[in-house]
C-alpha cells in the first residue's frame, strides 16, 4: 500500500510524486529551521536577550558600558556608560568614530557640557559625584548595517571595546 | 537602491516562508488564517517602506515586486520544471473512494476536511461516493464523483 500511495499517478491529473515528497520534507525541515530562529530570537540573537544584552567594562575597572550586542537598523536601544575615579573631577569620554557611523546619538542624560569632536571621535565631558562616579546615558538608534568595532575611553584611561553587530 | 533591495529581500522571504507553511495555510479556508494574513502584511509593509513614505519609494517598490513576479511567470512558463518546483503540482488524496492515508499526512490534511470540501461543492455525504479528491496547487480541494 505504502508503495502504490507513493506512485505518482497519471489520471485524472499528472502528478511528479519524488518532486512532492521533496516539498514535504522541505516544509518538514523549515518547520524545525523556524523552531531555531523562535528559540534564538529568545535568547537574544536578533536582540535584547541574554545573548544581546551585556555589560562590559575594563581590566583596570574604571569604564563600564551596558549595552546590546545585538541590533537591528532602524530599531532604538539603551547605552549606560559609568565611570569612576577621582571625585568632582570633569573627565573626558571619547565614543570612538565606529559607534557613530553605525548609530545616531538621539538624546545624552544627564546633559553634557560642551562636546567636541576629535579626529572623527566625539569627546563628552562628564562630571564626577563625590564618589567619583560618572554615569551617562545614552539612547541611540541604529542606522548602519553589518560589525561595528566601536570604542570607548576615557581621556587617559583604558581602552573598552564595545563591538555591535546591526542587522538589516 | 535600498527600495529594490528591500523589496526583493522581502519577496524571496516571503516566498519560502510560504513554501515552509505549505498550500493548506493561509489559503483563507479559517477566519484565523484571514486575520494571519492581516498581521503578515502589517509586518511587512514597515519592512518594505522603512522610514521613506514617499510616493517615489512606493512606486519603486511596487515596479520591482511586480517585475519579480512578472519575471518568475515568464520562467514558469517557459520551464515546466521551474512551474513545478514554484507552484508545487496537484496531489491525489481520495482515489475510488479510498483515502491515502500517507499522502493526507504529509501534506496535513484530514478526512474532514475532505468531507468539507465534498459537502460544500458537490452535496456530497459518504467518502465512498468520491472517486477522487484532489489537493489542488492554490490548497483547495477538488471532488470528483464517482459514476453511480
Amino acid at each position: 500500500m505504502s508503495i502504490d500511495e507513493y506512485a505518482s499517478r497519471t489520471h485524472p491529473i499528472e502528478e511528479d510524486m519524488r518532486l512532492q515528497r521533496h516539498v514535504w520534507r522541505f516544509e518538514r525541515i523549515g518547520w524545525v529551521v523556524l523552531l531555531v530562529v523562535i528559540a534564538l530570537t529568545l535568547g537574544g540573537l536578533f536582540s535584547k536577550g541574554p545573548l544581546s544584552s551585556v555589560e562590559v567594562s575594563t581590566p583596570d575597572g574604571n569604564l563600564s558600558v551596558k549595552y546590546e550586542r545585538f541590533n537591528r537598523n532602524g530599531a532604538g536601544d539603551d547605552m549606560i556608560i559609568r565611570s569612576t575615579g577621582r571625585p568632582n573631577e570633569q573627565r573626558d569620554l571619547v565614543l570612538g568614530k565606529e559607534l557613530l557611523e553605525g548609530n545616531s546619538l538621539e538624546s545624552l542624560n544627564p546633559l553634557p557640557g560642551p562636546s567636541r569632536s576629535n579626529g572623527g571621535d566625539l569627546v563628552i565631558p562628564m562630571q564626577a559625584d563625590g564618589d567619583g562616579v560618572a554615569t551617562l546615558y545614552l539612547s541611540v538608534r541604529s542606522n548602519g548595517i553589518g560589525l561595528f568595532r566601536a570604542h570607548v575611553h576615557i581621556d587617559g584611561g583604558q581602552d573598552l571595546p564595545i563591538p555591535k553587530f546591526i542587522y538589516p | 537602491m535600498d527600495a529594490v533591495l528591500r523589496a526583493t529581500a522581502m519577496y524571496f522571504v516571503l516566498m519560502v516562508l510560504f513554501k515552509i507553511a505549505g498550500r493548506r495555510s493561509l489559503s483563507e479556508i479559517t477566519t484565523f488564517d484571514f486575520v494571519l494574513l492581516l498581521i503578515v502584511g502589517e509586518a511587512t509593509q514597515q519592512a518594505l517602506l522603512g522610514d521613506d513614505f514617499s510616493v517615489t519609494n512606493a512606486v519603486l517598490i511596487i515596479v520591482t515586486l511586480i517585475a519579480i513576479d512578472v519575471g518568475f511567470s515568464q520562467i514558469k512558463t517557459r520551464s515546466k520544471f521551474m512551474a513545478r518546483l514554484l507552484d508545487g503540482g496537484p496531489t491525489v488524496l481520495v482515489e475510488d473512494g479510498r483515502p491515502l492515508e500517507r499522502r493526507m499526512k504529509e501534506a496535513r490534511v484530514t478526512e474532514a476536511d475532505i468531507m468539507e470540501a465534498a459537502r460544500s461543492s458537490q452535496g456530497v455525504l459518504d467518502l465512498s461516493s468520491i472517486r477522487y479528491a484532489i489537493l489542488e496547487r492554490n490548497g483547495s480541494i477538488s471532488i470528483i464523483l464517482a459514476k453511480s
